[in-house]
């Protein structure tokens, strides 16, 4: 029986193998592609190795595009806004979590129904309200609409939540008031979480696309998903530079993957985040 | 200013820690109202106009623009397509999902590696995901069809055929969800006491029904959320159409979102594109519902 | 001592009155001639076009240290539209713009494109009749000029000089009508043996690679036409319509053209024709590897190719910018300018006087091309001005879809977009 269930194993770490490969093929694809020269992509039968290691599409996307100005307007915004929701998402999952009042759970169900609603049917009136105010091809237009979420709400809340009360309690015969309480007792506590949330945020803000597209009217604004697209339209037969474009702006995300992944590992309600 | 719960003066205890709340979910609450909730009822408003986008008046016209939505030919197609691809995608992701996470469960197969490959094409920015699969659908020189020439299969032109575009798009969706859902359900699998799990998986060595039978159901809750998640992202697709296929060849790709977003950016009727996109919530909230109510009758 | 404060007081503010005119007046100068104008500028030209358009605008910066044109490319024509009319609407939208041509129409009915007569006549260098009229046509919408003609191009018909060799084929056996082309075509695709082909010929079958734009230059030939002439209904599921779709159909039964013709298979040199806009000769095609020429579009009963390119539209409503932005349009479509630009892309000459400049004739004996796509200017016509051209031009790319991937009946697929078109023309 037990030999058998192993024999069964090896079929299964084959098959397992076989998935991940399958599924990691299109993104060592697009690496593949980028080391290629345009002359080689064009050729048939296809070649799935590089005759040459052609760098040199890398260093060229640094000259096509003002990609030192993206990278930096994404970043800047990316950090903006995973600051922004630290904060906002933290105390507001602190309040729903923790503070009593009337029909507070009434306001976090409402609160959570609006997450529900797909962003396109907000795109129009938030662009006529941002221009209201001024804020449209800033970088407030850009970061103001998203520091604060419903779904960094709810996480932070799960997190509140599963948090003993004895912590607060403590504190609270210390003397300590709700936002000291928060800064010096809680957080500290809730730092995976908080570490969860940051990356899923920061996922968000780097994929934004359409939002940015809209809203930008300078080239000095654009973020780099606007870049690469319109890398894209420009040099639509460009394959291997774009693929290298492509690869450089997945660049950051992919590091921030291993740490979402050890989020996902947690099981439990709290740990279902919705990155995007 | 008083940092709110900093020093709290006469005020009774409650009511501080009260004041002091609210004043921490104020920036929450503003940025809602500002940017959710504001723009929600404007929506609704615009639903019931004839805003034309250059055209300074409008005009409310009550249900007209409901109206002519009954009539509406093609966002009937377009919901029935986008209906097809939403589901699909939900279906196959999930199931991959599953397969996978069961094949990834326990030891040294839950690696960190294989799981980090298995996520990021669900993490990368969609403009990437986008240029590289049509790349990889190019119908003389991408991978696709150099692979399936191997098998000996002719490839179809896949992007620019109307009967394969869709499919396109769904194996690209199926390819770029199944890895997320596969990790949300090992850990709802995670949750599952491992002797439950055990148990059943040494029958399973004699009878894989009894996977299915003993599994799924404690998957459950995982298995719902899962499938919630690709229905609702499913129907409010927009992305990969807009920036792959502009809603073509022959309107084979124009899902719900795509074509509100023809009414009102590319025809100027945002009044009209407005009701549309209020149809698209209702549509999504009632199969939201639907897989709701199912799992319940399964309890 | 109350005196003498308050009489400090005054002088106090006298001066400071005086410094504050100082700086109102210094700002004033400042403005006017210390800190350049900045415009912001919106074109769709990709690749090498692009570059080619940009160190324009650069020249135009240098040769300007009082104005600032900040460039932006703004995606596909398609993007950079959709774009457009939301910025203008948030009055975020550009000082000036490339346009496609037919998108005046709702740029000026919704009163964000400044019109130009005034402009133009009052201009001492634009010297209107110096334009072709043609060009003209392109920009006039409800008789009056709303964009300024900048980069015209017509569809002509390129050809392989080797390919054409190697099939044993000769100049005076290029298609001059729709017959011969058909005849030739198949001649070539069932020939046996020889170099092989990617397509016999290349025409965009899709309706994102813009398959509209040759298709109505066919239905012109045939004597067909979009509109009625009140602009009332659309004609072209009319018999001629019928027919311009039967022929492409036709093109596609016998092997000459597929929907999936790969990519820089032109390029690459395995295609014998090519239909595309002219101004590709010199910009895109100006490294490939093979010689090739330039004929006329292959003719029915009319002789007739399209216009297509994009002109120039000015938003700014501020006296100042406005000013500026004139300047800039002045500038690059100026005979020089016009003149520069044409020898380096292909795209037409706007003027009379670029058109019969030594440097341009004398490029023009040198490459015949160049000669034999201008010739086709005096045969183009360009497509109408109405609000809804863009969405019934779209409904017209989807039925040309159906027809050639889903094999779908001419007449049928044209009626169905007939509908939805009248619908759209009625502003339904």
């Amino acid at each position: 029986m037990a030999a058998r269930c192993r024999r069964k194993s090896w079929a299964g770490d084959f098959i397992l193998a076989g998935l991940i490969a399958l599924m990691g093929f299109p993104l060592l694809w697009m690496l593949l592609t980028a080391l290629k020269s345009s002359s080689e992509i064009y050729k048939l039968p296809v070649r799935i190795l590089p005759r040459k290691l052609k760098w040199g599409n890398f260093t060229a996307v640094w000259s096509a595009l003002p990609f030192a100005r993206l990278y930096l307007n994404s970043v800047f915004v990316a950090l903006v806004v995973v600051a922004g929701q630290l904060l906002t998402s933290s105390a507001a999952g602190y309040v729903f979590a923790k503070v009593r009042f009337p029909g507070r759970d009434y306001i976090f169900a409402f609160y959570m129904l609006t997450y529900c609603i797909p962003d396109h049917v907000l795109i129009i009136p938030s662009f006529f309200l941002l221009n209201k105010f001024g804020l449209l091809n800033t970088y407030g237009g850009l970061t103001l609409p998203f520091l604060a979420s419903p779904f960094g709400a709810f996480l932070m809340r799960q997190q509140f939540l599963d948090l003993p009360r004895e912590l607060e309690e403590a504190a609270a015969i210390d003397g300590c008031g709700p936002l000291r309480l928060i800064a010096y007792v809680l957080l500290p506590a809730l730092r995976q979480g908080l570490g969860a949330l940051a990356v899923y945020v920061f996922i968000f803000s780097w994929n934004g696309f359409f939002w940015p597209l809209i809203m930008t009217s300078s080239a000095s604004m654009q973020t780099l998903p606007l870049g690469l697209a319109f890398f894209q339209s420009a040099e639509a037969e460009n394959w291997p530079v774009l693929m290298a474009a492509a690869c450089l702006v997945s660049a950051p995300v992919m590091l921030a993957v291993n740490r979402l992944q050890k989020a996902l590992a947690e099981p439990g309600p709290k740990s279902f985040p919705v990155p995007r | 200013m008083r940092l709110p719960g900093m020093r709290a003066g006469k005020k009774s205890k409650l009511k501080r820690s009260l004041s002091g709340s609210l004043a921490l979910v104020l920036p929450s609450l503003f940025i809602f109202l500002l940017f959710e909730l504001v723009p929600v009822i404007y929506s609704f408003y615009l639903s019931f106009t004839d805003w034309t986008l250059g055209r300074t008046a409008h005009q409310v016209v009550g249900l007209g623009n409901f109206k002519a939505l009954g009539q509406d030919l093609e966002l009937r197609q377009a919901v029935l397509r986008t209906g097809k691809y939403s589901l699909f995608t939900a279906f196959f992701s999930a199931l991959g999902g599953i397969v996978l996470a069961l094949l990834l469960r326990g030891g040294r197969r839950e690696r960190p590696l294989s799981k980090t490959v298995l996520l990021i094409p669900s993490i990368v920015p969609f403009v990437v995901i986008a240029s590289l699969w049509t790349w990889i659908y190019d119908p003389y020189y991408g991978i696709a069809n150099w692979l399936l020439s191997r098998a000996g299969v002719a490839g179809p032109a896949w992007l620019t055929s109307p009967r394969w575009a869709l499919t396109a798009l769904i194996i690209m969706a199926v390819w770029r969800e199944m890895g997320y859902n596969a990790l949300i359900l090992l850990a709802g699998l995670g949750a599952i006491s491992g002797e439950v799990l055990e148990s059943s998986l040494i029958d399973g060595c004699t009878k894989f029904q009894s996977w299915i039978y003993i599994v799924l159901p404690l998957l459950k809750n995982s298995l719902f959320f899962v499938l919630a998640i690709q229905i609702i992202r499913g129907f409010e697709v927009f992305g990969p159409i807009y920036t792959m296929t502009g809603g073509g060849p022959a309107k084979a790709t124009t899902t719900m979102v795509y074509y509100m977003y023809q009414k009102a950016f590319q025809s100027y009727q945002v009044g009209y594109g407005a009701a549309v996109s209020w149809v698209i919530v209702l549509i999504t909230f009632f199969f939201f519902f639907m897989i709701w109510k199912g799992f319940r009758g399964v309890e | 001592m109350l005196q003498k404060t308050k009489s400090y007081l005054k002088t106090m503010l006298s001066v400071g009155k005086m410094f504050f005119c100082a700086l109102i007046l210094m700002g004033l100068s400042f403005s006017a001639w210390g800190a350049p104008v900045t415009l912001e500028y919106w074109h769709f030209y990709g690749a090498e076009v692009g570059r080619e358009h940009e160190n324009l605008v650069a020249e135009f910066n240098r040769l300007h240290p009082d104005i600032q044109v900040n460039v932006l490319y703004g995606g596909t024509a398609w993007t950079m539209r959709d774009r457009l009319f939301l910025a203008l609407s948030g009055n975020q939208g550009p000082d000036v713009a490339s346009i496609d041509q037919f998108w005046i129409s709702q740029l000026a009915d919704s009163g964000h494109a400044v019109p130009l007569d005034e402009l133009i006549k009052s201009s001492p260098s634009m010297q209107h009749d110096d334009v072709f009229p043609l060009y003209w046509n392109t920009a006039v919408y409800e008789d009056q000029i709303w964009s300024m003609p900048f980069s015209m191009s017509n569809l002509v018909l390129y050809y392989n000089r080797g390919l054409l060799e190697e099939l044993s084929l000769g100049e005076e056996d290029l298609p001059r009508t729709w017959d011969q082309l058909l005849e030739i075509g198949t001649a070539v695709a069932e020939r046996e043996g020889g170099p092989k082909l990617a397509a016999i010929l290349d025409l965009p079958l899709l309706a994102a690679k813009g398959n509209m734009y040759p298709w109505v230059a066919f239905l012109w030939q045939n004597g067909g036409e979009l509109f009625s002439p009140g602009f009332d209904q659309v004609e072209f599921q009319s018999p001629a319509g019928v027919e311009t779709m039967s022929f492409w159909k036709e093109l596609q039964n016998k092997g000459l053209i597929s929907a999936h013709t790969p990519e820089k298979a032109w390029e690459s040199g395995k295609v014998l024709f090519q239909i595309a806009s002219s101004a590709r000769m010199l910009t895109n095609y100006r490294h490939l590897d093979f010689s090739f020429g330039i004929a006329p579009l292959p003719r029915k009963d009319f002789r007739v190719t399209g216009v297509g390119g994009s002109n120039l539209a000015l938003f700014a409503k501020e006296e100042q910018k406005q000013a500026a932005a004139w300047t800039f349009i002045e500038w690059i479509t100026s005979p020089e300018t016009n003149l520069e630009w044409s020898l380096r892309t292909g795209y037409a000459p706007l003027r009379r006087s670029a058109y019969s400049s030594r440097a341009f004739q004398e490029a023009m004996d040198e490459n015949p091309d160049l000669k034999a796509a201008f010739q086709e200017i005096l045969y183009a016509r360009c497509r109408p001005n109405i609000p809804s051209y863009g969405d019934i031009s779209r409904e017209l790319g989807y039925a040309i879809e159906e027809v050639m991937l889903l094999g779908a009946k001419p007449e049928e697929a044209l009626k169905k977009a007939a509908v939805i078109s009248n619908k759209i023309l009625q502003g339904q």
